[in-house]
């Protein structure tokens, strides 16, 4: 199988051992990523980056949390590239990068 | 502190509001409410929340807005901002217009929080405490209980602080040394609709006069050197209160130029700063010295002698008291048996006697200091006369009694000058007419010595 991309450690330090309350925050991430990867594909189409940034800026505590360290940087780059209009160019991409680590976290998440 | 501390999480992330409520709700003194809009909770805020922790990007209302709603309704209210970036501008801003803290969401904010939580509540303590000794004070100030005196020219002076209590008039208090003026001072302000307000005592002399300025009107960081920080001054820790300049026959001719024009303008600048800082404390002024005759040797500004005369009181002196002096007696020795566990003393006639004839020059304050000492060295109940010893160092009469060659006497004088004066053989000099090199003989025929001995 392959590695995790996430990392429920900070969770669980925080549950000290309350294991409803991680599985509760789990199932709430696994319903709320795809929202969030749709209203950023969404944004994008509608060529609406704020809004790419502002929905970027929304789901960047619970990656942290989730411990998802490879999107640590990219939504964070998201966020201000989409906020800021920069390197517009990069965006598709990276947007590409992000939801496919997201649907694989969520897939690995579902089956944990 | 078991009251139950109410945290209201405005956060639209509803997935780190649960975070966030977990974590504090660990904490069975606080209760959590989520909100994940401005307009519920806003809807909401006459619950008065202990704490409301405020997502600064929210989808209906912007931060800014809900933070200025929550401090129109309730200033008190602490508001920590949560942001998901750190933006140094906007936190500045958000901590001006009244924001608790601004946190940014990462690895520490649930500490923080925490940490926020525990400094409100000391400070919840503080303030309920503050309170409570405040309504001490003024329980202990009533000044039935905290003035004593029966003889008619007492039954005067209350009528006067009476008056003085009713209004908001600036009031001169004059009196010998340990007549209690700055306990009728006090007694106007804790009887006073000023109560609940800082009461704040300024004796001059012991504030150098270089430093005068910026202790009494505050500065500004950097107003010179040395001031590494803003400091207010006592005008302004009065606000809403009352100052009490004591001594005020002794301020620096220049401090009452700058004294005079803060009086006339109700208004004062901080040393160095540029704002106008509104006045608005009452002020009680108290001298040992005839004002009148200090304007008229003019070491006292006349202008400003009368915008300070206001209303007048004019302590009696002790021995001008009569059986005043008795009744304080009765009081001291009560209290000080009191505080040290003592069974009930009584004054005998002839003690009693010796009080009314003694002329008290150090007055009440010294009444209190010899009925101690009289508590002390009675090995009965009854306080005697032989009991009561006066060794008062200002009574020329007590030194005269002594029947000392005039060459002691003039050592002791010049000893005393040196003492007062930390050793400043040029003030001495000036103090008492004669020439340092009077004092430097001294010194060398080691009748007087410059050590703190």
């Amino acid at each position: 199988m392959e590695e995790n991309l996430y990392s429920l450690h900070q969770l669980e330090a925080l549950a000290s051992g309350d294991t409803a309350f991680v599985n509760k925050m789990v199932d709430m991430f696994i319903q709320m990523a795809p929202e969030s990867v749709d209203r950023m594909i969404t944004a994008l189409s509608e060529d609406d980056l704020e809004d790419l940034g502002a929905a970027a800026h929304k789901v960047k505590p619970s990656i942290d949390m989730m411990g998802i360290t490879s999107l640590k940087q990219k939504i964070r780059d998201l966020e201000q590239w989409g906020k800021n209009r920069t390197n517009v160019e990069l965006i598709p991409s990276l947007l590409d990068e992000v939801i496919e680590t997201l649907n694989d976290v969520v897939q690995q998440l579902r089956n944990r | 502190m078991a009251d139950e501390f109410k945290i209201f999480i405005v956060e639209d992330d509803v997935w780190y509001g649960e975070v966030i409520e977990y974590h504090l709700s660990l904490n069975p003194d606080v209760t959590v409410k989520k909100f994940t809009n401005g307009k519920d909770f806003l809807k909401c805020l006459d619950e008065q929340p202990s704490l409301v922790t405020l997502d600064y990007s929210l989808p209906d209302i912007s931060g800014e807005e809900v933070l200025k709603r929550i401090k129109e309704y309730s200033p008190e209210t602490p508001v920590v901002i949560i942001s998901g970036q750190e933006d140094i501008g906007t936190a500045i801003s958000l901590l001006k217009d009244g924001a608790y803290d601004y946190i940014i969401k990462d690895d520490e904010t649930k500490d923080r929080i925490w940490n926020v939580i525990k400094n409100i509540r000391e400070k919840e303590e503080l303030k309920e405490e503050i309170s409570q000794l405040k309504t001490q004070i003024v329980q202990k100030y009533d000044f039935s209980k905290s003035i004593i005196g029966n003889s008619s020219p007492m039954k005067r002076i209350f009528s006067l602080i009476q008056k003085a209590i009713g209004s908001n008039i600036t009031v001169s208090i004059t009196g010998e040394t340990g007549t209690g003026k700055e306990v009728v001072a006090k007694a106007i302000h804790y009887n006073s609709a000023r109560a609940k307000k800082p009461f704040v005592a300024v004796n001059i002399t012991a504030i150098p006069s270089e430093l005068m300025e910026s202790e009494m009107f505050g500065h500004e960081k950097g107003a010179f050197t040395g001031a590494i920080a803003r400091r207010i001054g006592k005008f302004e820790e009065a606000t809403d209160g009352t100052i009490f300049l004591d001594e005020i026959g002794e301020m620096d001719i220049n401090m009452q130029s700058k004294l005079l024009r803060v009086l006339q303008e109700k208004e004062l600048t901080r040393v160095g700063g540029t704002g106008v800082i509104k006045l608005n404390s009452r002020i009680l002024v108290a001298t040992h010295k005839d004002l009148a005759e200090e304007v008229r040797k003019g070491n006292f500004r006349e202008d400003l002698y009368y915008r300070l005369l206001g209303l007048p009181i004019s302590l009696p002196a002790l021995r001008e008291r009569g059986n005043d002096i008795l009744l304080l007696a009765k009081h001291f020795i009560d209290e000080y048996c009191k505080e040290n566990e003592m069974g009930k003393l009584t004054v005998s006639p002839s003690a009693q006697n010796k009080l009314l004839k003694y002329p008290w020059p150090g007055n009440i304050r010294e009444l209190k200091a010899v009925v101690e000492l009289s508590c002390v060295m009675t090995d009965s109940n009854t306080i005697d006369d032989e009991h009561i010893t006066f060794n008062s160092s200002g009574s020329i009469d007590t030194l005269l009694q002594a029947e000392m060659p005039l060459r002691e006497y003039t050592n002791r004088i010049v000893k005393y000058y040196l003492d007062k004066y930390n050793q400043d053989v040029v003030t001495v000099a000036k103090k008492l007419n004669i020439g340092k090199s009077t004092i430097y003989r001294m010194l060398q025929e080691e009748t007087v010595s410059l050590t703190n001995n």
